[in-house]
């Protein structure tokens, strides 16, 4: 996708974010518990002030990144338009692959943390993300992972007490 | 304030507090040279480490990796050309083709000499500002540390790197993010969408977690099957003779200057005021063909500014609450983590305290001069290992680190999502550190202002009704101004495109 592109998709998601944002504060279900019946702004300015902002400046964003894809297009021979980014920055392979599988670790991480040892999960972890992060040694992940599970488990279980097993 | 001073030093120098402070030092030029990692990150993974800490020696660790870091950038810089932190990429202009000649070890001399001076020198600046300012912060009323919020705001959105309109809507995010909970006057229940866990707000060190830790480790992907480049492994720093420090000294003053001077507003850090300072000094030589192939001033000037940053950001930092970087504003958690409540208050109610960070910023300054003195080689040693096995090492520090700030599983979702949310603003180049001075900010803004008001019975000319009020407003209404007029006439000379898209 070309930059402008991305940014018009970020615009539009920012902006989906104000509007959320200004519709739930205006709509919702919030009530002040402590009336302040003298107060000129109230538990719904500060957010409306700020939700309308961002619409206005994602709008903005979303303008600029129009201007930027219809520069970008024009600028380009026919037949050479694509990602010219990826010509220019080399990328490791399987990059949204690994990010991917890098979240997918982070929540199965805490959906075990404490249903399971947490050295176990500690080396797994290391395990897995040695190899995300492209380490191909077995030998030498399976090592650093039960000793960096060992860590883990000294550092957060024994000497900080935290509530993991 | 000398006595202040004599017993925060009396503090520092507890043996255990010394350990501390030392080994944070050594590990921020460690984590500082080694290209991938930064400050905020080592700040975030150590603050589990520090829980069980009183407060001072959890402080001392943060600023010892702090002041670390800022030499540490200068290693991979001079021997790599790859700066190990972004404001260590001025230094690379002429500490690498010095290294290229043979002088890696006076490079790095000449980095180590600028670092510690500009270091001593944000110190000074920053202790005899520090107790002056806190005690007319004292005397400010609500209106007074609003418009100081929305003022810092501003600047942060203004001058940090890249575009103005994505400081903006970085800072907005924040904004909007510190709403979340119930709000600060009436306790109205405000985007919790009845999860009780969010009643008391996003957890401010999860969301640190997340867009420095978790966030950093995800870009740091790309790093995958980079080869690290082999360096000289016989580099004996080389510290410069007297005569020549001496000869110098327009270098570290420019750099002191401008790194105090910056670092003290809100967002900008170090980044900016290196090339900032090195401009200046490149204009000011008389022979500014020099610059850029080696020439001495052109290490000492940059490492002396990102310094004295050190300095420069305790300033808001410990008198007004405001953090003025990505570091400060995890100290600030820390700060809120232990129990201490930052703002114009800290220093009345924890002068201790206050005197114990500012001595323990001078020893750590010391301390990364003997340490880099003495110890150079570890550290290139280190550098030219592979950096892939450190990352999951990170994240897992980071997770569990999020964890530990409320010891529930939601903190870690937390983190997890202001993690992708972080990498995808880095991508597009919005600077987070906004996002996360938006989220410190923003209940001191919405409160301030409301209460103002209601103190006021709803008079909106109490925020001009003094004059130092009157110079806020009239700072706000002109730095609005300007940034309006300069993205017009960037946009009209085509420099950038008016709202800073893919510039």
């Amino acid at each position: 996708m070309q930059q402008g592109g991305k940014d018009l998709l970020l615009a539009c998601t920012l902006f989906s974010v104000g509007l959320g944002a200004l519709l739930y504060i205006q709509f919702g279900p919030g009530e002040a518990l402590q009336t302040s019946r003298d107060a000129q702004i109230t538990f719904r300015s500060f957010p409306t002030a700020i939700a309308a902002l961002l619409m206005l400046l994602s709008a903005l964003y979303a303008v600029g990144s129009v201007v930027s894809m219809v520069s970008e297009g024009s600028a380009r021979p026919d037949g050479e338009a694509g990602n010219g980014d990826a010509a220019r920055v080399r990328r490791p392979p399987f990059l949204f692959t690994r990010m991917a599988a890098l979240v997918v670790l982070l929540i199965a991480l805490s959906q075990l943390l404490g249903a399971a040892p947490f050295y176990l999960l500690a080396g797994a972890f290391l395990a897995i993300g040695f190899v995300i992060f492209g380490q191909t040694h077995p030998g030498k992940i399976l090592a650093v992972a039960v000793l960096g599970g060992a860590l883990f488990h000294g550092l957060f279980v024994s000497v900080l007490k935290l509530p993991l097993y | 304030m000398i006595e202040g001073l004599i017993g925060g030093f009396g503090d520092v120098f507890q043996p255990v507090n010394l350990l501390l402070l030392f080994l944070g030092t050594a590990l921020g030029i460690l984590v500082g040279a080694l290209p991938g990692l930064s400050s905020p990150m080592a700040i975030v993974i150590l603050l589990p480490l520090t829980y069980t800490m009183a407060a001072l020696p959890a402080l001392l660790t943060m600023i010892g990796v702090y002041v670390g870091t800022k030499l540490g950038g200068s290693f991979s810089a001079i021997l790599l050309r790859t700066p190990g932190t972004p404001a260590g990429a001025c230094t690379a202009l002429d500490g690498h083709p010095m290294a290229e000649r043979g002088e890696a070890g006076l490079a790095i001399g000449y980095a180590i000499f600028g670092s510690t001076i500009g270091g001593v020198f944000g110190w000074i600046i920053a202790v005899a500002f520090i107790p002056a300012l806190a005690s007319i912060a004292l005397d400010s009323s609500n209106a007074d540390i609003a418009l100081v919020g929305v003022m810092g705001l501003l600047m942060v959105s203004s001058f940090v790197r890249g575009s103005t309109l994505k400081g903006l809507i970085g800072v907005l995010l924040g904004l909007l993010v510190s709403t979340v909970g119930l709000d600060p006057v009436d306790s109205t229940s405000r985007y919790t969408f009845g999860h009780a866990d969010l009643m008391s707000g996003i957890p401010f060190a999860a969301a640190l977690t997340g867009f420095f830790g978790i966030a950093v480790v995800l870009s740091d992907l790309r790093l995958i099957g980079l080869r690290t480049e082999k360096v000289a492994t016989d580099v004996n720093m080389a510290l410069p003779r007297i005569g020549d420090m001496l000869k110098r000294w327009k270098a570290v003053v420019v750099g002191g200057l401008f790194g105090t001077g910056i670092g003290a507003v809100p967002g900008v850090g170090a980044e900016g005021a290196t090339w900032i300072a090195y401009g200046t000094i490149k204009r000011q030589s008389k022979n500014p063909d020099a610059f850029g192939t080696g020439e001495p001033d052109g290490i000492v000037t940059p490492e002396a500014t990102n310094n004295a940053t050190t300095g420069g950001t305790m300033v808001p930092m410990l008198t007004l609450g405001i953090p003025g970087d990505g570091s400060t504003a995890i100290m600030l958690g820390a700060l809120v983590l232990h129990g201490i409540e930052p703002g114009v208050m800290l220093f009345q109610s924890n002068s201790d305290l206050v005197y114990g960070i500012l001595a323990g910023l001078l020893i750590a300054t010391v301390f990364m001069f003997l340490i880099a003195w003495r110890a150079t080689k570890p550290f290139i040693y280190v550098l030219q290992q592979d950096r892939s096995w450190l990352f999951p090492f990170v994240l897992l520090f980071a997770t569990i680190g999020a964890f530990a700030t409320v010891n529930n599983i939601y903190a870690v979702y937390i983190a997890i999502f202001f993690g992708i949310v972080g990498y995808v603003l880095e991508t597009r180049g919005f600077p987070v550190v906004t996002v996360v001075l938006g989220i410190i900010l923003g209940p001191v803004v919405e409160s301030n202002i409301r209460l103002a008001l209601v103190l006021s019975a709803n008079d909106w000319t109490t925020f001009v009704a003094t004059w130092p009020r009157q110079l806020l407003v009239g700072l706000i209404a002109i730095v609005l101004a300007w940034e309006i007029y300069s993205g017009f006439r960037d946009a009209a000379h085509g420099r950038r495109s008016a709202i800073g898209v893919s510039e």
